[in-house]
Order: structure tokens, then sequence, then C-alpha cells
């Protein structure tokens, strides 16, 4: 195990190399190992459009093997979208194969003359013609290229027209409906000319402790068939999501003018299961199968996996659209172009709320009218982004960038943390949340703190990790802070180990030290929970590293004002803003953090072994 | 392969109830292969899952335990056998010379070389305790008395149905 695989696409050359066990042991994997990579190549300041912007590929120290959900892979690079870190991580089968074929990691650097694929059998590798395949969707690339290697069980991940054509938030699709999404990976996919990185693997994994290691997975199956979320979640996966913040009053609706919408039953995962899904899916070794495919022959026809409750979301509440089947079609769409589904929610509910505040008219959106709930006009604009067609070119560059073409005062309705739009949840209603966003090192997104407890955890529970009972109190800040420092760390290892944290922190099945248990009988490393907790915080202050080099400091750390200063209109959250400051003074302090600038003190960088990184 | 003191149930084969209780996630190929090569590996998999991502269909397979098997027809070095008492075929790893005349025969794709070991491979019921059926989250895959003779051919056409309709965009 350990390997890397250098790709110079401008040279058409590749190296293999071996990782040092020390650098696996500090960063563990995927997207620890790829920080450290992007943080060693990359200047301050570069475009990250250009061919000097390494795209990397990492799986995790237990990826391929029969753990539960630790089939992921992470990709990273500087963001088109954000100009800061970007990174995104991604669910299904590609993972594992890359790991089976004998990788941890997969560089890209330079630019393709022409259209390419790279083709990574076990050992060879090659970087192959694909003037055919540019243009195609994701979906056809798949088909395409499993025609012509001739093989139906290889992984793919590819771009659509999405990252053909730049678009800021376009994703690395896998497996048909797996997205690397968020931060534009696949615009820096698409800027290299790569449209695919095919992998086929057969060597396996080798596992140091196998008796061992079937005992843990044997307890691990256990536990989270007896965590109380599991029916749920193997039933409706995140989709259940809806009805449960509506009933929050979280909900965002119409570009979160409001945490509660009227339509919210229609677009549930309830009605989604019972009207149109056929079975539930799952990624590699996962056990909770919470994704699911649907099939329908209406109005809309179409069949596929997904979608998540982010998605629903996004194409459903958020843009005032109670149309189930136009979301389900849409998100179909949006995967085949490649285009991630929360930016492309955002940007359509961002020009709805400009064309309802009078800002853009039919003239500026050619004809396509942006009212609340129109899903025709949501259809057309998902195609309109993808190809940068008209209209859809302003929305192709995210909600920041669109705002400042528009001007007129839109930037009061372009949500977006550091340049990234926001998942799906009113954080007035969810104060650990607004922290999370607020200081995640991609911008605003929930994953990188994930801070469940706060509303599913007991009084007692986050009062023995956390200090407080309050901290359960999904309206109160004390402990937030707390909750934020710890589950960026657990969120680090979980992205680094590869792991669904649905299985890490959902369901709360397993804790640090059945992770690290695993790392052993996997590896054998000697390791523990605490060492395990320190990586997670070495990952998380290396992002910093590299963000502040680009010039983010406190002041980015902060949300958009619709969250800071008006207060939520209506429903269970109703009069609650995000008082930012206090959690952030918290945050930093237990951080290690200067206060005013946000800067890691050198003792904590010390600590960390970072010294170095900023000498 | 050859298990002796084996407590493999006369009456008990490995069935898919049903293709659309198979989620996909692959657990039975990575139980097995650690079982029976004390690795990850799902190539080394005595049961393989048949993705066909577009039309969201899985379909694991496996070896049927055939009362008159195709596999053991065409070797000619008499390396694979029917076991009447155990209801298993069974391959003697000591004979098999690894030309892989029988992988094409057989109607589900069960056999498989071993890359190292250069002999065929294939499921052997763990000697009456299959681990994918024990390991199978939604049990797709049971462990239970045999029907009849397995209904090979109907499970095969709708694997080729199936393939007919794995095209098609949005």
């Amino acid at each position: 195990m350990g390997r890397r695989v250098i790709i110079d696409l401008s040279r058409e050359k590749s190296v293999k190399e071996q990782l040092k066990e020390e650098l696996l042991k500090s960063y563990l994997g995927g997207r620890g190992i790829n920080v450290k990579v992007l943080h060693d190549l990359v200047s301050q300041n570069l475009d990250p459009l250009s061919p000097e912007n390494p795209l990397i590929f990492g799986t995790g120290p237990v990826t391929g093997t029969l753990f539960p959900s630790n089939g992921r892979h992470n990709v990273t690079s500087k963001s088109p979208l954000t100009g800061i870190l970007g990174d995104s991580n991604s669910g299904g089968f590609w993972g594992p194969e890359l790991k089976f074929a004998g990788y941890d990691q997969i560089v890209l650097v330079g630019r393709s003359r022409k259209p390419v694929y790279i083709w990574i059998d076990d050992d060879g590798v090659q970087i192959r013609d694909a003037s055919n395949l540019w243009g195609e969707t994701t979906w056809e690339t798949d088909r395409l290229i499993k025609e012509e290697l001739g093989d139906e069980a290889i992984q793919i991940a590819c771009i659509g027209q999405g990252g053909e054509n730049l678009v800021r938030y376009a994703a690395i699709m896998n497996n048909l409906a797996r997205a690397a999404g968020r931060t534009g990976m696949g615009a820096v996919m698409g800027s290299k000319n790569v449209k695919a990185i095919v992998v086929r693997g057969s060597r396996g994994v080798g596992i140091a402790h196998p008796e061992l290691f079937e005992e843990l997975c044997k307890d691990a199956f256990e536990k989270i068939y007896r965590a109380a979320s599991y029916e749920s979640r193997s039933k409706y996966g995140t989709t259940m999501l809806i009805s449960i913040y509506n009933t929050m009053g979280v909900l965002p609706t119409r570009n979160s003018q409001t945490g509660v919408f009227e339509g919210a039953e229609e677009i549930s995962g309830e009605v989604l299961l019972e009207k149109y899904v056929v079975k539930n899916k799952a990624c590699f070794s996962c056990p909770i199968h919470c994704s699911r495919y649907f099939s329908m022959k209406n109005f809309y026809e179409t069949s596929g996996e997904g979608p998540e409750f982010e998605t629903l979301c996004s194409l459903g509440a958020r843009c005032g659209n109670s149309n189930l089947e136009s979301i389900l079609y849409a998100n179909n769409l949006a995967n085949q172009y490649g285009i991630d589904t929360i930016s492309t929610g955002n940007v359509i509910a961002f020009a709805m709320e400009c064309y309802e505040k009078g800002l853009i008219t039919d003239s500026d959106t050619g004809g396509i009218e942006f009212t609340w709930g129109n899903h025709e006009a949501i259809v057309e604009a998902v195609k309109k982004i993808a190809f940068r067609e008209g209209f859809g070119d302003i929305l192709a560059d995210g909600v920041k960038r669109a705002s400042e073409k528009i001007g007129r005062g839109a930037e009061r309705f372009a949500l977006h943390v550091k340049g990234l739009e926001p998942p799906e949840q009113d954080v007035r209603g969810l104060k650990a949340w607004g922290l999370g966003w607020a200081v995640s090192s991609r911008g605003a997104d929930h994953l990188r703190a994930f801070p469940l407890p706060e509303t599913t955890w007991t009084p007692e529970e986050v009062k023995e990790t956390f200090g407080t009972e309050k901290a359960a109190d999904r309206f109160a800040y004390l402990g937030k802070a707390d909750m934020v420092k710890h589950f960026e760390e657990i969120c680090a290892i979980s992205d680094s180990m590869e792991m669904c944290k649905i299985t890490l922190i959902a369901l709360k099945a397993l804790k640090p030290e059945d992770a690290a248990k695993i790392i052993y009988a996997v590896t054998g490393w000697e390791i523990d929970d605490r060492e395990l907790l320190r990586v997670g915080e070495r990952i998380v202050n290396l992002e910093r590293l590299f963000n502040l080099r680009e010039g983010i400091s406190r002041r980015d750390d902060t949300l958009p004002e619709r969250y800071l200063k008006r207060p939520m209109p209506e429903g269970p959250s109703k009069g609650n803003i995000v008082e930012l400051e206090p959690m952030l003074d918290r945050y930093y302090e237990l951080r290690g953090w200067n206060a005013r600038t946000g800067i890691p003190e050198r003792k904590k960088l010390e600590e960390l072994n970072l010294a170095y990184e900023v000498s | 392969m050859c298990a002796r003191n084996s407590r493999v149930d006369v009456l008990k084969s490995l069935h898919l109830v049903e293709p659309n209780k198979c989620v996909g996630c692959r657990i039975c190929e990575n139980i097995c292969s650690l079982t029976k090569e004390k690795c990850s590996n799902p190539k080394l998999s005595r049961i393989k899952v048949v993705k066909l991502e577009r039309s969201g269909v899985d379909e694991p397979t496996f070896c049927r335990q055939c009362v008159d098997p195709p596999c053991a027809k065409v070797c000619d070095v008499e390396a694979i056998h029917r076991d009447q008492n155990e209801a298993r075929v069974i391959i003697d790893e000591d004979k098999c010379i690894g030309c892989g005349k029988c992988l094409p025969v057989c109607p589900f794709s069960a056999l498989t070389l071993h890359p190292d070991r250069r002999v065929a491979i294939k499921c052997d019921l763990c000697d009456g305790t299959p681990k994918c059926a024990a390991w199978c989250p939604t049990q797709a895959i049971i462990y239970a008395e045999s029907f009849e003779n397995p209904s090979l051919k109907q499970t095969s056409r709708s694997i080729n149905s199936l393939k007919g309709s794995d095209k098609g965009d949005c």
C-alpha cells in the first residue's frame, strides 16, 4: 500500500512513487494527504484554471475493505469558484477500485493539448484519446468507455459538459449519480482537457491482522444495525430531512427568505419513496444503503439514482418548487452535465429573487421567467448553465460573481461564504451549523463540522462532551464552538479515512476508538483515538494555512447578512438570527488561533508539527 | 478447496431471493475474499455482483452447485465433481491445471482463475456456513433448502433482458 501516481499531462508522462509512512500517519489519506500536496505545490495567487494547479484524488487507509462505508474518495485542488481550498468527497465505487489497483493518490498536473482520458489498469497508466467523448454527458461517457475497454466492471470518474465549459461549480461524477460536487473540481479537470479517469484493480488490499479485522468489522456492522436511526436511514436516506427540517422551520425556502415551505410534503422523502423509488442502493461495503433508484414516466420521464436531501431542497424548496418530478429530472440532468446540485439550486434561487425584486427582467434572462416554483424554468436554467448559454453564462460563475455582474444591490441576495453557495439548512435555527459554515475551510458547508449533536444528542450526552446541556439546544450559543471544533476534527478524520459521515457521525454507531482499531487491523500502525484527533486537528490547521496564504482572514469567517441581521420571519425558528461573533471568539480560543487575525499561533503549529509549513 | 469433515447441509444451497433486494454494496465479495484469501480483493471473491448502472440492477452471481455441472463435463483432468451427498460441486485444486476451460461454460460466470495459484476457484458454500449470506445486509442471498433445481435459466434470462434496457438518457 501507499503508492501515488503523478501524471504530467503536458509532457504525457507518469511516475509512481511510494508514499512515506510518516506522511500517511500524519495525514491518514484522502482529504489529509491531498491538502498536503496542494499546500506544497500551489503558490500564492495561482489561477485555479491554469495548468500549474494540481488536481488530486485520494483514498484512505481502509478503503476497499469490508469495514462499513469506507469506499469514498476525495478530490482536491485550488477552487475556481472560491479561489481558496477546493475539496470534494464522493461515495460510490471508484475509490476502492483505485485502491485495488494499488494507489492511494493520483496527482494530475499540467494540461493536455487535446481531450484525453486516463486509463489506470493496475500498474499500467495510459493517457488515451478522448476526442470522441468530448461534448458527451457523464452517462454517455461512462457507457462509451466501458464499451471501448470491453469491461462493465471498470470504475469511471468523469466530467460532463459542465466541466468542459468550465462551469465554476462543475462536478466530477462517478457511478452516474455520485458526485465530487462542491467547489468546482470538474472545472479544473475540464481545464486540463481530461474527460475521465478510468480505473481497474486486481491487487486488492492487504489486511495486516485478518482475524482481528473480521472481528472488528462484525462489531461495527452490529453497532450499525442496532443504531436507533438505522431503519429510517436505510429506508429514506437523507431525504427524510425535508419533513424534519420543515417541522423545525429551517428548510431554506425561496432563497432562504423563510424556513418553512408550504410544498414540503409534496417533495418529501416519504412521497418520493411511495411514488417513485424502485429499490435501495448502496455505496461500496455499506450496510446502510441509503441511496435509492427511482423511475417515473409522466410529464418528466427518467430513471436514476438519488436524489439526496440537499438536492430535493436546493432545486425544490429553495426555488419555491413543489414539483417533485421536476426535481428528479433536473437532478438527473445535473448529474449528466456534471454540475453541483447545491450550487446550481442556489444560483437559480438567487436569480429568482433578483427577478422577484425587479433587478433582472426577461430581457436579461433571455425570456426565462424566473418566478418562484417555475419548474420548467429550473430545468431550462440547468441546461443553460451547463452549456453557458445566454443568462446561463452569468449563473455558471456562481452567485458571488453573478451578483457582481448584475449589480444594483444583487449582492444582498447572493448567499455564500467565501464564494461557496450554502447547503440546505437555515442556520438561524441551527446555531452550531452557522458557526460551522462560517469557519469551514471550503466556504459555506455543513460537512466540515457536521455538528449533529446539536439536534440529535441528549442534554446529558452533550454535557459530558461539551460541558453544557445548552449544547443540545439549537437556539442556544453555549458549547457550540466546542462542538464545532471537536466535530471538525472528526470530519477531517472521516474524510481522510474516506469513511461516510452517516456511519461515523449521524448513526452514532462508531467512535474514533473504532476508527483507530480498524486502522491498526488493516495497516498495522499503532494509533489511538487521541492521536487520530490530533491528525484531524492537523488537517484543519493545514487547510487554514493554505487559505490564509490566499488572503483569508477572520473577516471572511462570516455569514451572509440574511442570517446575521434578518430575523427568521415565521415558523418554529421565528425571530432568530445568528449572533456569530461570540461563538467565533470562543472557537479561535479553542483552536489556538489569534482572535483578531484568525492566524494559528506558533505554539499551536509546533504542537501539530506544522511549524515548518510556514517557515 | 476439497474440505474434509465437511458440515455442508445436504439440502441447503445459496439462493438469490429477488434481484431488487440486492443493493449492490458488494459486502458479499468483501467477506468472501477475506474468508478465502485473507485479504480484501473482490477479484478473488467467489461471489460477484453484476452491476448494470443505468438500469440500477445489482445481481449477485455465484455457483448454483448444479446437479449436472457443465464445468465438470468439460474438465479434461476430472478436477471437478459434484458431491451428491453434500449437494455441492467441488474443485480439487491438486488436480486442476488452470486451463480455464470450465470458465466459459458456466451459465452464471461463477468460476474464476486464481491469478497467483493458477487454479479455478468458485464458491464451496464455506463448508456449510456461507459467509456471504450471513453478512448480506438485506438477505438478498440466503442459504436455505433447495427449491428443486435452482431456476437457472430464469435468472440468466432476467440478466439478459436487463442488459437490453441498460441504455438511454434522460
